[in-house]
């Protein structure tokens, strides 16, 4: 939504209100005119992203892994099969995908590596131990659009660059209800004055369907603010929570990372017995980033509700197979987690996708056309003669 | 002028209303989700409703 300023003769004049509504006008004004730019190109991407998952089945860049009801393989026959692909590397993480217990994942970096920087995600059937893909998520059109949409290919400096477009976005949406009101004791809701010039009818268009999308619009800002959050929010807890964690648990020697004595279904089953209704997604291997020097990492999403959207996290001795620790995450990572699906609306099926995209197309319309009214105010204001016309017509 | 002293009535339950169908079929599941959706969807619904009523004649 934008200004409330109309044709002079239908005019809701702002100097004549109180400071508060001119503060809310002026910043309803700039931050919905600096954030259209970049808004239009994270609506024009976001589109594409709510159907992510039909576009790459259609362009077959999923991995291909048909043996759903087979049984999986131990874990080091994969290990063994990546590894011979990979030779000099590690395995740093593994993880298997919610619609197949057999469709795995390993990400493998160079043996000295602890962190991610250099990292590379596989493919794996777990039925078969075969490499299935090795193709990186951002090679793929939905992977290349979601660095565009999520970091504008800068990183985690492009996901702040993100969380700041969500933050002036949610001001307009906040400042334009405000405003929003004095408009509203004027015209009934959903009357478009037609035929009385093209600014009052884009005006009517625009304070309509701001207030149908409304919801939306605050959820997916919302959400899209934390999301772009995410990177501060993982380092916050890093070096608050999870050094604390490495601190207390990396007493003694490290294990050897190319041989580690435990073998991962060994950790992954002492992770989920100690924690019944809950299910081993993923797992960081000891001596990287989110593990300790001799514990596996365990993160163990719920079966139902909002625990499939949360995870805590186990901690495996790798010498002994024993849980050595189970955490919650604190609730700003919670948020962050909860925040993914509620921005992209990937929860509730194609009808929800539907909606979202129909959404997504009527919000960016409206923020076309709300920088259209303010062009054509600062037009008009440049030409009085233009504008007496209008009146007088 | 209408003299409707809570002139953001319709908008506010607007919002309530998809604000409690996002969230519910988010956090919900089984035979809610219907009746979820249809709260997600009704202000467009109400949109459409009234864009058609306040359409020019033909």
């Amino acid at each position: 939504m934008t200004t409330q300023d109309t044709h002079p003769s239908e005019s809701i004049d702002a100097r004549t209100r109180g400071r508060g509504f001119r503060i809310n006008l002026w910043l309803h004004r700039w931050s919905s005119l600096i954030a259209t730019p970049m808004f239009l190109v994270l609506c024009l991407t976001g589109t594409i992203l709510i159907f992510h998952e039909e576009i790459d089945h259609a362009l077959g860049v999923e991995p291909a892994i048909t043996s759903a009801g087979a049984p999986a393989r131990p874990i080091a026959d994969s290990i063994a099969t990546v590894m011979a692909k990979y030779p000099g590397q590690r395995i740093l993480m593994a993880g298997v995908e919610d619609h197949n217990p057999n469709a795995g994942y390993f990400v493998v970096g160079p043996a000295q590596d602890t962190g991610f920087d250099h990292a590379q995600l596989v493919h794996v059937d777990l039925s078969t131990a075969a490499v299935v893909s090795d193709q990186q998520p951002e090679e793929t059109f939905t992977g290349f659009l979601f660095k565009l949409h999520a970091e504008w290919f800068l990183g985690p400096l492009g996901e702040l660059v993100g969380a700041f477009v969500a933050l002036l976005v949610l001001v307009s949406l906040v400042t334009g209800i405000v405003v929003y009101a004095p408009y509203m004791r004027r015209i009934a809701f959903g009357v478009l004055r037609r035929g009385r010039g093209a600014r009052l009818l884009q005006l009517d268009l625009h304070n309509f369907i701001g207030a149908v999308v409304l919801g939306w619009a605050l959820l997916v800002s919302a959400t899209g603010l934390l999301l772009g959050l995410g990177t501060v929010a993982l380092g916050l807890w890093q070096y608050t929570e999870l050094d604390a964690i490495k601190a207390e648990f990396s007493k003694g020697a490290p294990v050897d990372r190319l041989h580690i004595p435990v073998a991962p279904e060994a950790a992954l089953a002492a992770a989920t017995a100690a924690a019944p209704g809950w299910r081993a997604s993923a797992m960081y291997f000891p001596d990287t980033q989110y593990a300790t020097t001799r514990h596996y990492t365990v993160l163990l999403f719920g079966e139902k509700g909002l625990q499939k959207r949360l995870f805590k996290i186990a901690l495996v001795d790798a010498t002994t197979g024993a849980l050595a620790a189970m955490r919650e995450l604190p609730w700003y990572m919670k948020a962050i987690n909860l925040s993914q699906p509620l921005h992209f609306g990937d929860y509730g099926g194609l009808p929800l996708k539907i909606l979202w995209t129909a959404c997504t197309w009527l919000t960016l319309f409206i923020t076309g056309n709300g920088a259209w009214l303010w062009w054509s105010r600062r037009k008009r204001r440049a030409q009085p003669a233009v504008a007496a016309q209008e009146v007088a017509a | 002028m209408s003299k409707d002293p809570h002139p953001l009535r319709i908008p506010l339950i607007l919002l309530a209303t998809s604000l409690a169908g996002f969230f519910g079929l988010f956090l919900l599941e089984g035979g809610w989700d219907y009746a979820f959706f249809a709260l997600s969807a009704l202000p467009l619904v109400v949109g459409a409703w009234h864009w058609r009523r306040h359409a020019p004649k033909a």
